[in-house]
């Protein structure tokens, strides 16, 4: 079986656990989150085992790289960062409902990358100028920087459902299965955007020292470069806003939704309507 | 005037104003020429156009301003609250009292039925070492120490905001002493200048260098693999030195960075044939030389290399010149000879033997900015790890001796603590170090 073949798998592993996660949500059964927890795991390791025997199967074409170079393997390791960051924070928190919106996230960037129809799926040889030891540096922190701020949108979206839920009735009693109170959605939410936002930094100052390498230009204001800065300059506002004006709750998650879409855009936007320096990652 | 500019409002709407501003440079085309815009865009949006600058929007006035802005904010932000996050961070302990441990936000009494030993052993025995060096501090009645660690994390932020300046500083100075040139090198060529990108202007390097030899690697299925140009500097004084450039390797040589940006090949040496009813010529040139051809009023001149014509391979631009001044020009295909426009006047022309040499596309830089930015990222780097995830944890302790009611001789020990930031998670690792002490009770 092909490592291709095995993601495409991983997908469907996804989608029912996203499922799973949804049902212990709405049954209030905590066994079923933890089936969907289990099925989780089991995928995760799966999509791992997939990545690195897609890095295996470049040596044996003879070509011998990462797999991280063109918009569907960018995609698959979208999808494996959200999840890591989601397993750990289910870790930390024992709470289970995070999975019911954060899976569902990585299921689609999967299913994009598994069945889109024009999607490249091949292994192909690096060009020049992606021969670098910032490769991975680079796209490894610039992802894990996405899937924070993806997770960051998924925890702002439980925010405003726990508002809107929250003003009927008396508050209920919280367990695994229920949605968390507001305080404690908007501290993760907030250490969320933290992470990402350091590593968005990290992401785009390894970009800067590989352009400089191969380009000779740390900055050329290329549209990725500058939808980047956008990204940047918007979280850099939510955490001034959050931290010096006290902003909390349902504020700071619009706001980090609105920070979600420039990533979105960063990511696949540029690629798809603007042109520029970062062709790997178009279809 | 002071509250306007230091104001977080002001950042917040600067922030979100360069955002914004910068989506222009990525929607509208960047550095065409007016004309381009002129001929693309309604009258209006034109006018637009010209009067912002939208065409070089990163480098317009108004964006600059929107920097300056952010810049002056940045500044009397930090300046005007540095002074009280370093009154707070310089203040040194004096004394304990009872009073300042019902202050701190973790407070515990715990009590010994044993008498101490020295109080630094037995504060090593409590908290192990990992809260910082133990300073004792005087006090009338019994032992007291303070512990520290990460003071310079109150300063985290205004390291970033420092490094922000650095960062605006280094693309400053990029822009205004930093030269970007191209250089253009057949193998076995020498230059010691280098011209800007622009084309109007050229610096000396102060220094020759050589392309002695191009080398190209394909992929088995023909894609490149690598470039490279083998360089070979010589400085003034006749000392040289060889390096290979190649894509993500580029050298410096006296403060001039090489980069692998392009390449070509152009003939060195041919061998032609000509042909027409009376007679067959053979003649051998080599580029931009013109040659008579033998027993005609003819002479022959090769102008141009075109490494794939329309997907037919090589091809040859030729002019022959008349001895009345007149030019005839033709476009040889090199592997096709059988190809019917392979012909000037009423020659027929073939491609007997061609030898070529390649050229080398350098991108040859000088930019003193590179230490800024990189100094400015990392001190960001050092400021985002402090100021997230470290925090000033301070801890107090106090040793007292006391009696109980039996008279017996009781140990008493204060601890107290408090941390700018994350509070939570230290006093859970401080409570954590506490449990389990033998004979504590508190």
């Amino acid at each position: 079986m092909t490592s291709s073949q095995i993601l495409s798998w991983v997908t469907f592993g996804y989608f029912l656990a996203a499922l799973l996660y949804l049902l212990s949500w709405v049954l209030k059964k905590e066994k079923i989150g933890k089936g969907a927890s289990g099925v989780l795991w089991a995928f995760f390791f799966i999509h791992t085992g997939a990545i690195l025997l897609r890095w295996v199967e470049s040596y044996r074409l003879g070509i011998g790289r990462a797999p991280l170079t063109n918009l569907y393997e960018s995609l698959i390791l979208f999808a494996w960062t959200i999840i890591l960051l989601l397993l750990w924070l289910q870790r930390k928190s024992r709470v289970y409902t995070i999975g019911t919106f954060v899976a569902p996230l990585a299921f689609l960037s999967l299913a994009y990358a598994s069945f889109s129809p024009d999607m490249n799926t091949r292994i192909q040889p690096l060009l020049p100028a992606l021969q670098s030891n910032w490769l991975i540096a680079h796209v490894l922190t610039c992802f894990l920087g996405y899937a924070a701020f993806a997770v960051s949108f998924a925890l702002s979206v439980m925010v405003l459902v726990k508002n809107s839920v929250s003003g009927r009735g008396k508050p209920a009693k919280e367990t695994p299965t229920s949605l968390p109170g507001i305080a404690q959605l908007d501290e993760w939410n907030y250490q969320t955007i933290l992470f990402g936002f350091l590593l968005l930094t990290v992401g785009i100052a390894t970009g800067a020292v590989w352009a400089q390498s191969a380009w000779g230009r740390y900055w050329s204001w290329d549209p990725k470069e500058t939808w980047s800065l956008i990204t940047w300059l918007v979280y850099a506002a939510v955490l001034h806003a959050r931290i010096l004006r006290g902003w909390h709750g349902s504020r700071i998650a619009w706001f980090s939704i609105i920070g979600f879409a420039c990533v979105l855009f960063t990511y696949f936007g540029v690629n798809f309507i603007l042109s520029g320096l970062h062709s790997y990652g178009s279809v | 005037m002071a509250d306007f500019f230091g104001s977080l409002k002001l950042a917040l709407v600067l922030l979100l104003a360069l955002a914004a501003a910068s989506i222009i440079g990525t929607v509208l085309p960047q550095g065409e020429s007016l004309a381009f815009y002129e001929a693309h865009y309604t009258p209006n949006s034109y006018k637009l156009i010209h009067f912002f600058r939208l065409y070089d929007a990163y480098h317009s006035f108004w964006f600059l301003w929107l920097l300056l802005l952010l810049t002056v904010n940045l500044v009397v932000c930090s300046l005007r609250r540095l002074p009280a996050v370093w009154k707070v961070a310089k203040a040194a302990p004096r004394t304990v009292t009872e009073r300042l441990f019902d202050t701190l936000p973790f407070h515990r009494i715990l009590t010994f039925s044993s008498p101490i030993p020295e109080g630094r052993v037995r504060l090593t025995q409590l908290l192990g070492r990992r809260f910082g060096r133990p300073r004792p501090l005087p006090v009338p009645d019994g032992e007291a120490f303070y512990l520290e660690r990460w003071r310079f994390s109150r300063f985290g932020v205004y390291l970033v905001h420092f490094s922000v300046l650095i960062l605006l500083a280094g693309g400053i100075t990029s822009s205004l002493y930093g030269f970007k040139g191209f250089l253009e090198l057949a193998e076995g060529e020498k230059a010691d200048r280098i011209y800007a990108q622009d084309g109007k202007s050229f610096q000396k390097l102060g220094f020759q260098v050589e392309l002695k030899k191009f080398t190209m690697a394909l992929y088995p299925d023909g894609t490149p693999k690598e470039y490279r140009s083998d360089l070979l500097f010589t400085d003034g004084d006749g000392k040289s030195l060889e390096a290979a450039v190649k894509v993500n390797h580029p050298f410096t040589h006296n403060g001039f960075t090489f980069y692998q940006s392009s390449w070509s090949r152009v003939p060195q040496s041919l061998r032609l044939r000509l042909e027409n009813e009376q007679q067959r010529l053979e003649v051998a040139l080599g580029m931009e030389e013109r040659v008579p051809l033998p027993g005609t009023p003819y002479s022959l001149k090769v102008v141009r290399y075109i490494e794939d014509m329309a997907r037919f391979g090589p091809a040859l631009g030729l002019v022959l010149f008349d001895n009345q001044g007149h030019m005839d020009m033709g476009l040889i295909l090199i592997n096709h000879p059988e190809f019917h426009g392979n012909r000037i006047k009423d020659y027929r022309l073939r491609v007997l033997d061609l030898k070529t040499r390649y050229v080398s596309g350098l991108q040859v830089n000088r930019d003193p900015g590179i230490g800024f930015i990189w100094v400015g990222a990392s001190l960001m780097l050092l400021g985002f790890l402090s100021t997230f995830y470290l925090s000033h944890r301070q801890i107090w302790v106090w040793f007292r001796e006391r009696k109980d009611p039996a008279d017996r001789l009781l140990t008493e020990v204060y601890i107290g603590a408090t941390a700018h930031k994350h509070r939570e998670a230290f006093f859970r690792i401080l409570e954590r170090s506490l449990q389990g002490i033998e004979g504590g009770r508190s």
